[in-house]
């Protein structure tokens, strides 16, 4: 088991928002987390990341507890997360912002290679790479979010509502985009609203409501199960 | 048995416990009881007089030597001292049994509101049953009109803008000269100069800080030296916390005047006086007002202070000619470790007046207070300052025996050389060039 | 005309001169705000500590301004440290007042504590090795004024330098920017508002030192060049680095030039029109974000 975690709650100023959440993440896997907004997902990712301290349960990656960790902390244990609305550094260049992502690696040279396979993978911010991270599109910013992410060498990657604000034609091509980062190896956890396109995408699949996880199960069987067809896929 | 032997321990512990409370509940009430008797006892003995100075903000170490002063002009009142002032060879006040005197100060920060809000607290909160300060005109302004409506006397011996007695207000009292005297002083003393050093004085720039106090001064410095037929090419006002003057002294250096005529505070005083040197600026003579007479001016700028021109309202040269001044200045050197200055000296006869007319007045009512006032006359010789005495004009009330004496600073130390028959060194002039020094 | 010309001249190099010190004061202010979202009312005190430690090396050890400024450097930058650890760790979870008024507590102790320790007197730095003038063609440059522009700019480039180009720097920056995103990189945001807090409070100090080659030193000193400081960094956009350094140099120009020409009386309400000129056109200031 790659990530644990274990009946955690999480309150903002005593109001609950995560009650009794447990889920976990194998090696190699897409596992999605669905739900309606504001059941907390993106409060399961910034607990994880460290960013909220959970009050009770426990959380454990790669057989260590983290629960109890800084971000930065979290970061170097190989957790990298890429927050929802990208979260960029707007007015530093995009190589810069590349750079960052890359900010707990000490190995030169490793930084580098990182920099050139995600210039390859989205050759449009080489291209920029000079460029303010806040002139670009949204599909754009999107991909040097998940760039960013990906220059940490996590093992695993954890995205926030990665088509959010995006074309239809774009959302696709991020989906593609994930899909291809699964398939060289990288384990993901993806916070969704684009429901169908998540279910198809993942291994497995937690459906969160309201601060609770009410049902899980394969991506396929989901797909098919009354209450996703009607609650979210609207069929 | 063994438990009966222990129920009666029991029961004696609790009701040692009980005894132990109502002894200890009754010490408690005796104590505050003696405490209110004493503190009524007390309040019958203590007269408070409030005084409102800066005593934060940038005049903060002059108003420290002001508070010093009110505190030696109290101590001298309360204990015995063998010197020849009214008060010190009695304890506290005569007149009212030998009441104590208790200084209590206000912060004004320098800030009118403030000091308004100080002689406030101060008399309503405090029941002080007069107040002295408040050192900077825009001050004593505001904390003089709270102590008009409350109708208790005000005695300033620290301001000198001369709209403060042009106000006519029944409560306010100046000891000190006002800038107007200034103004006419100094008229004075450079047509002297002309007579003396045969120098051809034509013209001349004035330059203030935009407060309440330069302004006015600069008012009288324009109307004194246009009446006597000199030329005012220039009235510049400047603001008082400035951390730069260099524009101010090119806008002199540009008007070209013989003299130049200053009205600062320390702060500004020292930065003016670095960049005329920085600057080269040659007049035929600086005349100016406070700042240089600071007590930290000479310890600041050292032997670029030399040969400028300042005021004082108080002559160490007084020391030989009486001897009470000598001691006072003694006196105030053990004590404190530092030597009297002119704010101290300024300080001190704001408390013994207040002082006497309680005495006279036999009575802290404000009334009688204010009779007793209007009343006084007291010669030159019972002060340590060089005022020619102290009585109030009957419908300004303003001290019209009060004068400033001119002091040029010479070896870093200041020498008096006007009115002539207080001068203690012959005065430098023209001014010595910055580089030919 | 030629000596208004000259006039001029003077006033443009004097003004020139004192405003690049006071860039390096508003960097300090901007860097802070910056980062932390703070403002440092007791910015102006700092610059009071850094000129009081530089009289006393220069009383008590016999070194120089200019020699002592390396150690002073050092010293208000462990003292910024310190306080963001003692103090302004504290409130920056806290609500907005309580950030605001401990820094403004600050400035009020500070005050009171310098009041206290050395005595409200004011002191003055006799003869240091920066002292004298230069005259070139009837134009005085005072050479404790250059020295201290001179180096306001090195210290105010290094730490351009320091902050746009190294990878703490970088990282800095993030977290003005983001501050969970930056945490989510990796970077240490506790460690780093303390550095900054501390290179902030640096920078001011060392203009302090700068300045106590010929300003006088008193406990309340600080609060003049707060107020300039506030007004620089408000008029350059705040948390902007580049913005507090024009900024500077616009307030020093206007101060002095602009008090020539009009009236001194009114040469900081010329810098607050300019502030109010520039607000008006682009609210977030010459370089604000």
């Amino acid at each position: 088991m790659m990530l644990e975690v274990r009946d955690i709650t999480v309150d903002y100023d005593g109001v609950v928002a995560l009650e009794g959440v447990s889920f976990s993440v194998e090696r190699g896997e897409v596992v999605s987390i669905i739900g309606p907004n504001g059941a907390g997902k993106s409060t399961i990712l910034r607990t994880i990341s460290g960013l909220l301290r959970a009050k009770s349960g426990s959380i454990s990656f790669k057989g260590k507890e983290i629960h109890n960790l800084p971000p930065y902390r979290v970061v170097e244990h190989g957790i990298a997360h890429t927050m929802e609305g990208r979260r960029l550094f707007g007015l530093l260049s995009i190589e810069k912002n590349l750079l960052l992502g890359a900010y707990t690696q000490k190995n030169k040279s490793s930084i580098h290679n990182k920099l050139e396979e995600i210039y390859a993978l989205f050759p449009i911010l080489k291209e920029r790479r000079k460029q303010l991270a806040q002139t670009l599109s949204g599909g754009e910013q999107q991909m040097l979010a998940v760039g960013r992410s990906l220059m940490a060498q996590p093992d695993l990657l954890m995205l926030d509502e990665p088509s959010l604000g995006l074309s239809p034609v774009l959302v696709k091509k991020i989906f593609e985009t994930v899909k291809d980062i699964n398939q060289k190896g990288m384990t993901l956890l993806l916070v969704e609203q684009n429901v169908r396109e998540a279910l198809e995408l993942c291994n497995r699949a937690y459906v969160l409501q309201t601060g609770r996880i009410v049902t899980q199960g394969s991506g396929k069987e989901l797909l098919s199960s009354d209450l996703i067809r009607k609650a979210y896929l609207g069929i | 048995m063994i438990e009966k032997r222990t129920e009666i321990s029991e029961r004696r512990r609790t009701m040692f416990k009980v005894k132990e409370r109502v002894f200890s509940v009754l010490v408690f009430t005796v104590v505050i009881c003696l405490c209110a008797v004493s503190l009524s006892l007390g309040q019958e003995k203590v007269v408070k007089i409030g005084a409102i100075y800066p005593l934060t903000g940038n005049l903060a170490s002059t108003a420290m030597s002001s508070k010093r002063g009110l505190e030696l002009a109290a101590d001298i009142v309360n204990n015995y001292y063998d010197l020849d002032i009214p008060f010190a060879r009695t304890k506290g006040i005569p007149g009212l049994n030998g009441a104590q005197v208790k200084i209590i100060i206000g912060d004004s920060r320098g800030d009118p509101k403030v000091g308004m809000g100080e002689a406030e607290r101060l008399i309503k909160s405090e029941g002080c049953v007069g107040l002295v300060g408040a050192y900077q005109s825009s001050v004593t302004k505001t904390a003089s009109q709270v102590a008009e409506r409350y109708g208790v006397p005000f005695l300033n011996s620290d301001s000198s803008s001369y709209a403060l007695t042009a106000r006519g207000f029944k409560w306010y009292f100046r000891l000190c000269p006002s800038n107007e005297t200034w103004a006419q002083n100094l008229v004075s003393f450079i047509k002297q100069v002309e007579k003396e050093k045969k120098a051809t004085i034509k013209t001349l720039v004035i330059l203030h800080e935009d407060t309440e106090w330069g302004a006015s001064s600069a008012d009288m410095q324009k109307k004194y030296f246009t009446q006597a037929g000199y030329k005012v090419l220039d009235v510049i006002a400047y603001p008082a916390g400035a951390t730069d003057v260099n524009s101010e002294v090119l806008r002199v250096m540009k008007a070209k005047p013989d003299i130049l005529v200053m009205n600062n505070y320390i702060t500004d005083g020292i930065l003016y006086t670095r960049t005329f040197k920085t600057l080269n600026y040659n007049p035929q003579h600086f005349l100016t007002w406070c700042g240089c007479s600071e007590p930290g001016y000479i310890p600041a700028v050292g032997k670029d202070g030399n040969y400028f021109f300042s005021y004082s309202e108080f002559a160490p040269e007084l020391a030989q000619k009486r001897a009470v001044v000598k001691q006072i200045m003694e006196l105030y050197k053990k004590k404190y470790g530092e030597n009297i200055n002119e704010n101290t000296v300024r300080a001190i006869p704001a408390v013994l007046l207040m002082v006497d007319a309680i005495n006279r007045a036999k009575s802290t009512d404000p009334a009688k207070m204010h009779k007793a006032l209007m009343e006084t006359d007291i010669p030159a010789d019972q002060l340590i300052s060089p005022w020619a005495g102290i009585k109030f004009d009957p419908k300004t009330h303003q001290n019209i025996y009060a004068r400033y004496v001119i002091v040029q600073i010479l070896n870093q130390a200041y020498k008096c050389v006007w009115p002539p028959e207080l001068a203690s060194a012959k005065y430098v002039w023209p001014w010595p060039e910055w580089n030919k020094r | 005309m030629e000596q208004l010309g000259k006039l001029l001249i003077q006033m443009i190099i004097s003004g020139v001169m004192m405003g690049f010190v006071f860039s390096l004061i508003a960097m300090g202010l901007t860097i802070i705000w910056g980062v932390m979202n703070i403002i440092n009312f007791a910015h102006g005190e700092f610059l009071m500590i850094g000129m009081f430690f530089s009289f006393f090396f220069f009383k008590y050890v016999s070194i120089d301004p200019l020699f002592s400024l390396p150690m002073v450097a050092v010293l208000l930058f462990i003292i910024g440290f310190i306080t963001y650890h003692l103090l302004i760790k504290k409130v920056l979870q806290g609500p907005v007042l309580a950030q605001l008024v401990v820094t403004f507590g600050l400035s009020i102790f500070l005050v009171n504590l310098a009041v206290f320790l050395w005595s409200a007197d004011y002191r003055m730095i006799e003869n240091p090795i920066a002292s004298g003038k230069i005259s070139l063609a009837g134009i005085a440059v005072s050479i404790p004024e250059l020295v201290a522009s001179i180096g306001s700019m090195i210290i105010g480039a290094a730490v351009y330098w320091f902050i746009k180009r190294t990878k703490t720097g970088m990282a800095i920056q993030a977290i003005s920017m983001d501050k969970d995103a930056a945490a989510i990189m990796g970077i240490n945001t506790d460690r780093l508002n303390a550095v900054s807090f501390a290179v902030g409070v640096m920078c001011v100090g060392v203009a302090g030192a700068l300045l106590s080659n010929f300003y006088y030193v008193f406990p309340e000193v600080g609060s003049f060049f707060g107020v300039i400081a506030f007004a620089t960094v408000a008029l350059g956009g705040f948390g902007s680095i580049e913005g507090a350094m024009i900024a500077g140099v616009i307030v020093g120009l206007a101060e002095i030039v602009g008090g020539f020409l009009l009236a001194p009386a009114y040469k900081y309400a010329i810098v607050f029109a300019i502030y109010l000129a520039v607000v008006l056109i682009k609210p977030t200031g010459l370089k604000g974000w």
